[in-house]
């Protein structure tokens, strides 16, 4: 049996890389709860996940009342084991002089929707005696880059946030940890359509030379981030990124827009 | 020879072959006779290192100290990589964990040799996780804080010290060898690791991001 077979988890974000989250828990046998502002797209991956046999509920938000749903959604699921929040928005581009009030608030905003989740998840995490955050973070909360200083900012203060959980919530055996991934994503692919030979060259610089698949492989480091390899990993920054920390070239939205 | 026993009894195979990991012939022949012997390799884990008695900086051991810990350290976690790497290319596969450490990123007194070492192998991990991956291989550096004899050294039998330092973690416990650094391992090695590669990863239940009590004291042997 699979050791997520009486799990619950809920994803918070369901773009790309979301629904490959989604869609690997439930594989491995988790009850999946996914909620976002687009319901639609959440409905469709639920029922994608349902489809195949596996358990999945899907749940609308606004971003600023996130503590709400997770409440609501750990109700329908009998219990939290693992939240993965995957709340970064695309970044607005522009100089730092340029950057609208508004780019911040969104920005920022995501962060406070991350941090109203774990809030939501507590109770239940500290009920069932352990558990499992599992922050989805950017390269840009590590590096910067130019032209996007709200998300820059915001990367960095998901990375915070992720620690402080890590701090004051260790001693209820919950681990909280940053997942920074790097997956062939619909941004990327349009990236590609424009510059392709740029992206080539950066793709076969990466240790592993491709990128990631959402559900095999953003999917495994989520496995490994939520499974007993982690009971001791604490405040971390796990890179399912096929190694482009350690390699570096790290695309420039700015420069591609 | 017991960690060979307890493997058999829970019915796994197991295979000891005694070598000295500061002779790089024996190390080259370690690992080839392991790989014979199963036929195949898939996983590497360097954890072998001379640990050298605490010394201060200036201290005219720490040359001898620096030796003996890169030669088994540095050198043989190098030397066993290179002589695993025909058998991950033959499997197209391949992973590798090394061993870092906390008191080495933070620089921990009188651990001038040990500290040198372990980072020093967090540069080889880089390195060949940027020249391996082409080959589907995995190169990592784990960085644990887990109960264990040297460990129980340190504390000189002091239970109020022990307890006083797992209070100190944000997990409020200490590191066991099997389920939390074991269980990190073999996830590495895993299929949830195939896309993990050149990590450095604390399995200390986020005691580095506190920093690192400077306790340590000439004349003793924990790292």
């Amino acid at each position: 049996m699979s050791q997520f077979e009486n799990k619950h988890a809920i994803v918070v974000g369901i773009d790309a890389i979301g629904r490959g989250i989604a869609l690997r828990l439930a594989r491995e046998g988790a009850a999946v709860a996914l909620i976002d502002t687009d319901i639609a797209g959440a409905e469709a991956t639920a029922h994608e996940i349902r489809y195949a046999g596996g358990r999945a509920i899907s749940s609308s938000v606004a971003w600023d009342a996130v503590r709400g749903a997770v409440e609501h959604v750990v109700d329908q699921l009998g219990g939290l084991d693992i939240l993965v929040n995957n709340v970064l928005p695309q970044p607005h581009i522009g100089s730092l002089e340029e950057q609208p009030a508004s780019a911040f608030e969104t920005s920022f905003g995501r962060v406070h929707a991350a941090a109203q989740a774990m809030q939501a998840a507590l109770p239940h995490m500290r009920a069932a005696g352990s558990g499992r955050i599992i922050n989805v973070g950017h390269r840009y909360g590590e590096n910067v880059n130019d032209g996007i200083a709200a998300y820059n900012a915001a990367a960095w203060g998901l990375v915070g946030l992720t620690r402080t959980a890590a701090m004051d919530w260790g001693k209820y055996q919950i681990a909280t940890n940053l997942l920074v991934p790097l997956a062939e994503t619909p941004e990327f692919k349009s990236f590609h359509g424009r510059r392709s030979k740029l992206l080539d060259l950066m793709v076969a610089q990466l240790p592993l030379c491709r990128l990631g698949d959402t559900v095999e492989d953003i999917g495994a480091t989520v496995l490994f981030l939520a499974s007993e390899a982690c009971n001791f990993v604490n405040g971390a920054v796990v890179y399912g990124d096929g190694g482009q920390h350690t390699a570096g070239p790290v695309l420039n939205p700015g420069k591609f827009h | 020879m017991k960690v060979v026993e307890s493997l058999l009894a829970m019915g796994a195979e197991a295979h000891f072959i005694a070598a000295d990991v500061s002779d790089k012939a024996q190390v080259r022949s370690l690992v080839q006779e392991s790989a014979e012997h199963f036929g195949r390799l898939d996983i590497l884990v360097n954890n072998a290192q001379v640990v050298p008695a605490l010394v201060e900086g200036e201290s005219s051991a720490t040359d001898a100290n620096l030796e003996v810990a890169l030669r088994s350290g540095l050198y043989g976690s190098l030397w066993a990589s290179q002589a695993a790497l025909p058998w991950f290319r033959q499997a197209r596969a391949g992973r590798i964990v090394n061993f870092g450490s906390i008191n080495a990123v933070y620089g921990s007194k009188y651990g001038l040799a040990y500290n040198a070492t372990k980072e020093a192998i967090r540069g080889l991990t880089r390195t060949l996780a940027n020249e391996w991956g082409r080959d589907n291989i995995t190169v990592n550096a784990v960085l644990p804080s887990g109960w264990s004899p040297a460990y129980a050294a340190f504390y000189r039998g002091d239970e109020k010290k022990v307890d006083a330092v797992a209070r100190l973690n944000p997990m409020r416990r200490h590191g066991r060898a099997d389920e939390d650094i074991g269980a990190a391992v073999l996830g590495l090695v895993s299929e949830h690791g195939r896309f993990i590669t050149g990590q450095s990863l604390f399995i200390d239940g986020g005691a580095n991001l506190l920093g690192l009590p400077q306790l340590h004291s000439v004349g003793t042997v924990f790292q």
